[in-house]
């Protein structure tokens, strides 16, 4: 027995001493969220975060794009059901295509609430620490300022989550949009407080947000907003007015060369010209698709566009006489462009209206190795996207003061110069309306938004697209006959103002779907 | 079966050696002691005494005449007295004294001293050799005499030699083998032959730490039958031998790719994490690579709480015990095994041809009201009318398999070992796909002292496999086979993969979606991943008391592996990419495993008592690191190596982990005179998977069993077995649980591109939410059972009723998206139970020279979720999806976990004025954008659209139901067996009908059963109408258009073998035998699924076009001598 006493010492002896120290083990390879935070390296990777989106396919990439070709400029390129379904608004929201927006855009919210609560407290430079909370606050509001107008109304805002409450389980819909575009207006505000100016940036942090950022975003959140509250007008043309006069030089390209100049904003070169206000920053290994995307399907085997989207005739046909921004916004059979280095006239067996958006072909006029990703599956070039740029400040302003029954030639006349047009004079809100969708046409000012906001929108789906069925696909000089590409649609104003928010949101938070959907 | 038995034996015969030599040898003749007289009278004369006892008893007594001259008269009483009593008493008033030689009682004058009767029993030797009906000698088998505890047991060679009393009866015995008797009579020599029993209850079966008769089980544990023909099917995994074998043992294949490993699901689903059973290999825990099937001896599932409880944290899921083959003492045997066969695709889906690619294409634009794309127009596109590959024919091929083992075993009396080497290789029946496995195991054993045992036992495997992707709706293998444009060739006239068009038609590519070369897909990638594994377990045994053992066991499992994937530039057409990529990786694990272990057991008349003390550590660490780098000017083979590429575009990545868990254990178990059985356990275990405040849990197991058949009042000839046992037991779950789920790492990359130009950044964020509150997931299980066996055991029923609870069930919390957190913490979010009867029925017989055994099992699972009491919302919407755009899995309470939630159809619409007059009570047209030939969606809820709220629950693919049937012959040199196994109640998914019978996505080739789609001419179709739109959402919406019946009854195998008469093989070596056999493996499926396999897998499973199961036909050769 003597033996099993003492065995039983041992085994007692050896499980008791080392297994609580045995069990307690530090998580490797990674910080965790206990022992983050605490060096300016930290502050700086958090801050990186917030952009890690601009490479997603499912935002920036194409996805933002997929509502906005619900227009009248644009439409799908190819066949695809469930972008047809957005179009014609018989979307469920759980189409791979849109589904992802809502909650990815939420997941921006969050790296900005976690940097707003944690940065504080850390013992960083005061300019560093600045810079990170300014830049939180920059992209809480811009997101804010994606989603509100696209799933939010009157009827019912977004959840607003911040630093303050982003511990709660669950989350609810605030009364009004108008709510949220408090929350962006005082994030905005706070960030423009805090951020630099554009040209103070060291050349590698470029593309980060900056003071006429956030005051270009403010002026166009009011732009929205003024829809709700009439008061707002006013408040668009003061932080327009700061963004035009902002001491880092905010101008148009204009070198009194029209044919050359509007084409030229869209150079990779120009990424951070005078006319830059903010854009998806990319590079030819990552960051923005869509110059690939809005490329012909398979580049006439020469390089994998995706040919995501075709241009309509009716956008075709809105630009007036004379408008040089035409030629740098649509490539049409015939057209002589450079192609990765060589000459070529556009012709197409894929796109359906037989025209295809030119302003993002910059980084296609080089070699490929130029700017161009090789990787087929993910087409970023070195072109960065605006998000919003100096030309539309400039139209902000102008619709802003026509709203409120002031003249708004300046600034307006100022865009159609540069385009080669001769000035208005007692510009109205249609002219405002025209200028808006030729200057703009195929970006992230988005159509699709004004025509809602002005109640266009009724109307314009209900009318057909067009497009041109040309005899001969591939020859550049082929006659065509105009055909209808897509049947009119119909657009309820008490639904289709918004999108529905995703099916499976919904099911898990548990909020209510924007009506009618 | 014989060789197995013969194991058991010898472990169980070392262990009562001891205690059968311990007893004396008494005689066969009855002794004086227990015979007994009753005397009519009181005094006696001497004479007169002994005549009254000859005729009473056997005893005749021996004596001069005149010993008995001036005796006195005996004074007796009359009550009931034994001869030995009675003769005591006459020896002491007569001064007498006794020698018993047999029956004969001699007299003689007393001495006066104290040994008066002196017994002697005349004796005889007997010696002879002990075989199994194969010849081979039976070391260890027990010799006694019958009536008493006497006896012997056989040495190595199975020879023996006892000294019995004349006119014995020898009983011979060996576990696993039919007894028989046999009377000495006047023979020295006694041969014999034992014959194997064919019923398994003799069967002794490793319980954790310990072993136990089958026949004396408390707890729930089935057995795989007939291993050694089982290694014989073209098969190369454990999960494979174990499918459809044991009732409530549920193995799904879930693909046919040559690397893949069948998921084994015991008693049901319970948890969402790492739902694997413990595999125990020689009693420690594996986590080893591969184990070669030739070396396994026998495999146990210990299927309740209470019987795997003693494994504890790992084992929730079912442990699966695996003894692997041992040498014996004796000569050594040499065995070879070898098949070879061919694997071919019982089933391939077809696509259309290119003229009715374009047609289809054609008339679905033409529905959709838009323009068709020219490509498809025969007169601008004639290429596009000739169909030049069959992809489907391009992709598949005849592929085949081989195995090979060779084994040698012996070992002298006081050391046995066993060492094989393994080889396997099979080639998929997709192109370039395979699977190779080298094995090489040495186990041996030395008795170095009559009490202290040491063995080992070193398996080093080494696998490589090169499977292909079938589950992505994008990328798969098989669906881009459908995809691909069946006008394209393989190869261009340059000998280069061919895109769906020539370069020159490069404007019709567009109408042909982003399709890969499928052949391309499979052959492209140059991969190789070669996975070293290295387990080795020593242990030493010491007796430190006659009752008492100490184990001590360590074992260690060493993992090395390495991925290397070239991926070539794609320049043709389709999907093209004009960059190579080398990515690669390299890791390694190492883990050991410590368990001390005490042994008691101790019987105290008709009580045995067993104590059993564990205590066990074990610790991992793993580390790992892979990157990627591009731009190779060159792509031969010998150039892709990571120094030649131009540019590395990601920091590597990198991580490590480490694991550890502690258990201490204790268990008794009691039984008494074989009718009452009782099994009672406790463990503790901490992990550091868990904060601290709750990584240490206890968890209890009780069990107990009453043989009926052995009670005194219980005497029926018919029924040999009668036995009840019930189970209750809990045990804590650990693979649920994740690594560092308190305190998850943030996550880290370097993609965010700022700067002019733009460059790379690194970032950090927060992906994951931890949870410091996390607990043990408890899975708690209570069994009835019993257990019969008649027709002196030929039958034997198990009939089982067991309950399954999982509490504080681990999944993943669905955070709410606003909290922008990507994946939610791992939770306790409720309770799941599974319930279920299982009944394994076997009958073995024979008829003259033909013997045959028949063994069904059949099993049910019911599944339901019961609570999500502490999830973050009332049900869970699960991720899974086609192309992200339908989830049909939902997991609510009341419900199976991940149950189909879909929109019930109701047929095809075939006119607008059905589609006009299809509304709810309201009036409101419920399908407004209907067209005819689109799917008629029930509108559940009432409200006039179809959306979610129509959805309905609708069963999920785990199986209600599981059956397996064994049918064995044996007639004179041939055996046949037959293998069938089926499920029944399984739902699944067919998303292949997604993209293969819908022409509204890019312009992807369909399947060809789309020409059976509706149309005004077609009024009965199931296939909707072809269209480039779908504003019904006849594909968009999660409907249960969907969903089929994934029943199937499968020929799983069949066998026929031809044994070479011994006659002709005892020239090579007496015991030599040779069997030649022919097997075909999944000879035969019925299913009414419509895709291309049903065994697609369990659970949150969607059918893309699987990697089907194979067929194989395979040639092998057992040769032992």
């Amino acid at each position: 027995m003597k033996h099993i006493v003492k065995l039983c010492l041992i085994l007692l002896i050896v499980s008791s001493s080392c297994s609580d120290t045995f069990t307690e083990l530090t998580p490797l390879g990674s910080p965790t969220s206990g022992n983050f935070w605490q060096s300016e390296e930290d502050a700086i990777t958090a801050v990186n975060a917030l952009y890690e989106h601009w490479g997603d396919d499912n935002l920036f990439g194409r996805a933002f794009m997929y509502l906005i070709a619900a227009s009248d400029d644009i439409m799908q390129g190819r066949t695809d059901a469930a972008a047809a379904a957005i179009r014609n608004f018989q979307a469920t929201g759980q189409e791979g295509r849109m589904a992802p927006i809502y909650p990815r855009m939420y997941t921006v919210i969050q790296r900005a609430n976690n940097i707003i609560k944690y940065v504080p407290e850390m013992n960083i430079s005061e300019t560093l620490k600045n810079r990170a909370l300014g830049e939180a606050y920059f992209m809480r509001a811009h997101t804010y300022y994606w989603l509100a107008p696209r799933y939010a109304d009157h009827r019912a805002g977004i959840p607003i989550v911040t630093e303050e409450n982003m511990e709660e389980l669950s989350f609810t819909r605030p009364a009004s949009i108008v709510d949220n575009y408090r929350q962006i207006e005082s994030d905005l505000l706070r960030a423009a407080e805090l951020l630099p100016y554009f040209n103070t940036y060291s050349p590698t942090d470029l593309g980060r947000p900056h003071k006429d950022a956030a005051h270009a975003f403010l002026a166009k959140t009011y732009l929205y907003w003024g829809h709700h509250d009439a008061s707002k007008w006013s408040s668009v043309v003061t932080y327009a007015d700061m963004v035009i006069n902002s001491p880092t030089g905010r101008a148009l390209i204009n070198t009194g060369n029209p044919a050359e100049d509007f084409a030229s904003v869209f150079y990779v070169n120009n990424n951070f010209s005078s006319e830059y206000v903010f854009s998806t920053v990319s590079s030819n290994e990552r960051g923005q698709i869509l110059p690939g995307v809005m490329l012909e399907n398979t580049g006439w085997g020469l390089y994998n566009g995706w040919g995501t989207f075709s241009p309509t005739l009716e956008l075709y046909n809105a630009f007036e006489e004379g408008d040089h921004r035409k030629k740098a916004t649509l490539l049409e059979f015939g057209d002589s462009f450079s192609f990765l280095g060589n000459p070529r006239r556009y012709y197409s067996g894929n796109s359906r209206t037989g025209i295809q958006v030119n302003k993002y072909m910059d980084p296609y006029r080089f070699p490929e190795e130029v700017h161009l990703n090789p990787n087929g599956n993910y087409v970023t070039s070195n072109l960065n996207i605006p998000l919003i740029r100096f030309a539309e400040i400039l139209l902000l302003k102008s619709e802003a003061l026509i709203m409120q029954g002031q003249n708004g030639d300046g600034p307006l006349n100022q865009v159609r110069q540069r385009a080669g047009l001769a000035s208005k004079s007692g510009a109205t809100i249609a002219d405002l309306k025209q200028e808006r969708r030729v200057e703009l046409a195929a970006e992230y000012a988005d159509r699709h938004l004004d025509l809602i906001r002005w109640r266009d929108a009724q109307l314009a789906y209900s009318k057909p697209a067009t497009g041109r069925n040309h005899f001969n696909k591939t020859d550049p000089d082929s006659g065509f006959k105009v055909y209808q590409v897509w049947p009119g649609r119909t657009f309820n104003p008490q639904i289709h103002h918004v999108w529905p928010i995703p099916p499976n949101t919904i099911a898990i938070s548990g909020i209510p779907q924007n009506q009618g959907w | 079966m014989v060789s197995k038995n013969l194991m058991y034996g010898l472990l169980l015969q070392c262990l009562f050696l001891t205690t059968l030599m311990a007893h004396d040898i008494h005689a066969q003749i009855k002794p004086i002691d227990k015979t007994y007289v009753v005397l009519d009278k009181s005094e006696w004369e001497l004479q007169e005494i002994f005549k009254n006892i000859e005729n009473i008893t056997d005893y005749k007594f021996v004596y001069p005449e005149d010993i008995l001259n001036n005796k006195p008269i005996i004074n007796t009483n009359k009550k009931r007295q034994s001869v030995n009593d009675l003769l005591v008493e006459i020896a002491t008033a007569a001064n007498l004294k006794f020698k018993q030689v047999d029956n004969s009682i001699y007299v003689g004058e007393g001495s006066g001293k104290k040994e008066i009767i002196q017994i002697e029993i005349e004796e005889v030797t007997v010696s002879g050799k002990v075989t199994d009906d194969k010849g081979e000698s039976l070391p260890g088998a027990t010799i006694t005499v019958l009536g008493t505890t006497t006896g012997t047991v056989t040495d190595i060679d199975g020879n023996y030699s006892i000294t019995v009393p004349d006119g014995a009866v020898l009983v011979f015995s060996f576990i696993g083998y039919e007894p028989i008797q046999i009377p000495v009579d006047n023979q020295s020599l006694i041969d014999v032959t034992l014959k194997t029993d064919i019923s398994s209850l003799e069967e002794i079966v490793v319980v954790g730490y310990g072993t136990t008769r089958r026949a004396d089980l408390t707890t729930s544990i089935g057995s795989l039958e007939n291993v050694k023909r089982t290694v014989d099917r073209p098969i190369s995994s454990v999960q494979d031998m174990l499918q459809g074998q044991i009732a409530g043992v549920t193995v799904v294949a879930g693909s046919g790719d040559p690397g893949a490993t069948p998921r084994v699901i015991i008693r049901g689903v319970g948890t969402m994490g790492n739902e694997s059973p413990l595999y125990v290999v020689d009693g420690m825990p594996y986590y080893g690579g591969r184990i070669n099937p030739n070396d396994i001896e026998s495999m146990v599932v210990l299927k309740d709480a209470a019987a795997a409880a003693i494994y504890g944290a790992q084992a929730a899921s079912g442990v699966i015990v695996i003894t692997t083959k041992s040498g014996k003492s004796g000569e050594t045997k040499v065995s070879l095994d070898f098949y070879r066969g061919v694997q071919s695709a019982y089933k391939t889906p077809e696509a259309l041809n290119a003229q009715e690619y374009a047609s289809s294409y054609r008339s679905a634009a033409a529905h959709a009201g838009g323009v068709s794309q020219s490509a498809h127009d025969p007169l601008l596109n004639p290429w596009s009318q000739v169909t030049r590959t069959v992809w489907m024919d391009e992709i598949f091929q005849t592929g085949p398999i081989t195995n090979a083992n060779v084994q040698l075993s012996g070992g002298s009396e006081r050391g046995r070992f066993s060492t094989s080497f393994g080889y396997h290789k099979k080639e998929g029946i997709l192109r370039n796909t395979d699977f190779e496995l080298f094995s090489f195991r040495l186990k041996s054993e030395y008795d170095l002292t009559d009490k202290l045992r040491v063995g080992q036992n070193v398996y080093v495997n080494h696998s490589t496999s090169r499977g292909a992707n079938t589950s992505s709706s994008y990328s798969g293998a098989i669906i881009n086979a459908v995809y691909m444009n069946p006008a394209a060739p393989v190869y261009d006239e340059f000998g280069q993969f061919h895109g769906t068009v020539p370069f020159e038609l490069s404007q019709f590519a567009g109408a042909y979606g982003d399709t890969y070369n499928p052949v391309s897909l499979l052959l492209r990638p140059n991969i190789s991943n070669p996975r070293l594994n290295i387990n080795a377990i020593a242990y030493a045994e010491y007796d430190i008391l006659e009752n008492l053992t100490f184990k001590s066991s360590f074992s260690i499992d060493l993992w090395n592996w390495s991925d290397k994937n070239f991926s070539p530039r794609v320049p043709e057409i389709g999907r093209p990419s004009n960059m190579n990529f080398l990515n690669q990786g390299a890791g390694n694990s190492s883990r050991w495993i410590w368990d001390q272990q005490l042994n008691y057991n101790k019987s105290f008349g008709k009580h045995n008592l067993g104590l059993t003390a564990v205590y066990t550590a074990q610790f991992r660490q793993e580390e790992a690191f892979s990157y990627q780098v591009q731009d190779f000017d060159r792509e031969d083979d010998w150039f892709q190596y990571a120094s030649n590429a131009t540019t590395i575009l990601r920091v590597p990545n990198a991580y490590g982990n480490e694991d550890a868990l502690t258990s201490a254990i204790g268990r008794v178990t009691y039984d008494y005179d074989d009718r009452y059985f009782f099994m009672g356990s406790a463990r503790r275990d901490q992990t550091s998977r868990l904060h601290s405040n709750t990584k240490t849990d206890f968890f209890p197991a009780l069990s107990g069993a009453w043989k009926i058949s052995s009670e005194g009042f219980f005497n029926s000839s018919a029924i040999n077995l009668l036995k009840l046992r019930g189970s209750w037991g809990q045990i804590g779950n650990i693979s649920s649980v994740g690594l560092y789920a308190f305190n998850v790492p943030l996550a880290s990359g370097n993609d965010v591109i700022m700067g002019e130009p733009g460059t790379r950044n690194r970032h950090v964020s927060l992906n994951e939410m931890s949870n410091s509150n996390l607990r043990w997931e408890r899975s708690e299980t209570a069994n009835i059972g019993l257990d019969m066996a008649f027709l002196s055991n030929r039958l034997t029923v198990t009939a089982e009723y067991y309950e399954k609870y999982t509490r504080g069930l681990i999944l993943r919390n669905a955070p709410d998206p606003h909290s922008g957190v990507p994946t939610g913490a791992l939770s306790n979010v409720g309770t799941v139970l599974n319930k279920g009867i299982e009944l394994t029925v076997a009958y073995a017989g024979e008829i003259g020279q033909f013997r045959y055994r028949l063994n069904g099992n059949i099993s049910t699972i019911n599944n339901e979720l019961l609570d999500l009491d502490e999830f973050t919302n009332d049900f869970i919407v699960h991720g899974e999806s086609i192309r992200g755009t339908v989830l049909p899995f939902r997991s609510e309470p009341g419900q199976p976990l991940f149950s189909y939630h879909l929109i019930p159809h109701d047929g095809i619409f075939q006119s607008a004025a059905q589609i006009e007059a299809y509304v709810n009570t309201d009036g409101t047209k419920i399908q407004p954008n209907a067209r005819p030939g689109d799917l008629i969606f029930r509108d559940v809820s009432g409200d006039g659209k179809i959306s979610d709220d129509d959805r309905v629950f609708m069963g999920n693919a785990m199986p209600d139901f599981t059956y397996g049937l064994n049918i064995n012959l044996e007639y004179k040199n041939f055996d046949l067996s037959i293998f069938a196994q089926g499920v029944g109640g399984v739902m699944l998914f067919n998303g292949y009908k997604h993209t293969a019978y819908n022409a509204g996505l890019q312009g992807y080739n369909l399947d060809r059963r789309v020409l059976d789609a509706w149309s005004p001419t077609n009024p009965n179709a199931t296939i909707p109408v072809l269209s480039t739109q779908d504003p019904n959402g006849n594909f968009g919406q999660p409907s249960d258009w969907y969903l089929e019946k994934g029943d199937y009854l499968r020929i799983r195998n069949f066998t026929l073998g031809y044994n070479f008469p011994e006659s002709l093989l005892n020239s090579i070596r007496s015991g030599s035998t040779v069997r030649v056999y022919l097997s075909a493996e999944n000879l035969l499926t019925i299913t009414p699924y419509s895709g291309i396999d049903p065994e697609v897998g369990s659970g949150l499973v969607i059918d893309n076009g699987t990697f089907p199961i194979p067929r194989t036909f395979s040639a092998g050769l057992n040769f032992n001598f």
